[in-house]
């Protein structure tokens, strides 16, 4: 029945195309591709067919300084927001991550991707301490910080949340210690820069991995 | 008079063991490798406990640390936080699991970088007086995880 509708439509269309010379049966849209796509569990994924514009904020990696848009650009992104005093969920999150880049590799998939680890302690996590700390979990994990109002101008953009648990502030053997409430979900940033889908917490590698495989194979051309 | 020394000891030795026999006990004590750079840690274990009573983990202690604290990890509404936890109960004949994203003993300000293969002597002291030493195995957090789902 769907076979012969399409029948239909595309001839339809290939009549309209003839006789107007028209273009009204393009490509659908991303947003429509979005749309389209039937996600397995809305608890594993959640696919935006509004797209979200992430705020343009300058952020310093260990390279040095660079444009959030640029790093965007061209690439599918998993974007974690966390920080490296961060004592259990974001070495627990890291590792999930590295499965999904270490299965991404395995699988040789044909888009480009990236993953990146935004620290939301730009007070400590210097781009040089945090570039340690992300590539002992993956050497395909980007990690980047900002000026504070820079990293919040960021994350609020994209609805991420975090604050300093100011209960737990503290000076331990000679450290400024706090411990930060943030959020936990990855976020999927398509290569032009949108915000396209999110994976809510909790997370296991194996479970959304093909999902996020899925949803760019079926989404991404254009 | 010697008998009865004997008595009051042997009487001991027989309330220790009815002591013994209700402790809470420890299992698969282990502490994921830490990244290089990272300031705390969680340390995770299984505590069962076959007593009639609740009793609760008030207390670890590991030389090496600035401080250690006990906390739970939840999620609120997508925001995760840490909760520092005064004890860190175990039912009566039940089990808590600490383990990540959950209930942990939190490792603050490390000496050294702990890598696999290295151990983390802890003291434990429980509620009802027990107190276990046990040493901790450090593994990579990945092969854990997996030896987790593993079972599931």
């Amino acid at each position: 029945m769907l076979v012969r509708w399409v029948k239909v439509i595309g001839l339809a269309c290939g009549v309209g195309l003839l006789t107007l010379s028209i273009t009204g049966c393009s490509e659908p849209t991303m947003e429509e591709r979005i749309a389209g796509f039937q996600t397995p569990d809305i608890l594993v994924f959640r696919p935006l067919s509004e797209p979200i514009q992430p705020a343009d904020v300058q952020l310093a990696s260990v390279d040095g300084k660079l444009e959030s848009a640029d790093l965007f650009e061209g690439k599918w992104t998993l974007l974690y927001f966390g920080y490296t005093y961060c004592p259990d969920v974001c070495p627990t999150e890291m590792s999930v991550l590295s499965q999904v880049a270490r299965t991404l590799r395995e699988n040789k998939v044909a888009f480009p991707w990236q993953i990146v680890f935004v620290s939301v302690d730009p007070d400590r996590d210097t781009p040089e301490h945090l570039d340690t700390y992300v590539r002992y979990f993956d050497e395909a994990v980007q990690g980047v910080t900002g000026e504070p109002e820079q990293v919040r101008a960021l994350a609020t953009s994209v609805r991420a949340d975090y604050r300093i648990d100011e209960a737990s502030r503290g000076e331990v053997g000679g450290l400024k210690f706090y411990l930060i409430d943030h959020d936990t979900a990855f976020r999927l940033i398509a290569p032009d820069g949108r915000m396209v889908g999110v994976f809510p917490s909790p997370h296991r590698a194996s479970v959304m991995t093909p999902v996020l495989e899925s949803f760019i194979e079926e989404v991404g051309q254009s | 008079m010697k008998h009865q020394v004997l008595g009051w000891v042997f009487g001991g030795l027989v309330m220790v063991a009815q002591a013994v026999a209700a402790a809470p006990k420890v299992s698969d004590p282990w502490v994921p490798e830490m990244p290089p750079g990272a300031h705390a840690y969680g340390a995770f274990m299984v505590l069962d406990n076959s007593g009639d009573e609740a009793v609760s983990l008030i207390r670890a202690e590991a030389p090496g640390f600035a401080k250690i604290e006990l906390h739970e990890s939840v999620d609120i509404d997508g925001m995760h936080r840490m909760i520092e936890k005064d004890e860190i109960v175990i039912p009566a004949q039940g089990q808590t699991r600490l383990a990540p994203g959950g209930y942990h003993i939190m490792l603050i300000g490390p000496e050294k970088r702990l890598v696999e293969g290295d151990t983390v002597p802890l003291t434990l002291t429980f509620s009802d007086g027990t107190v276990i030493e046990v040493d901790a195995m450090v593994r990579k957090r990945e092969q854990m995880m997996q030896h987790r789902h593993g079972h599931h």
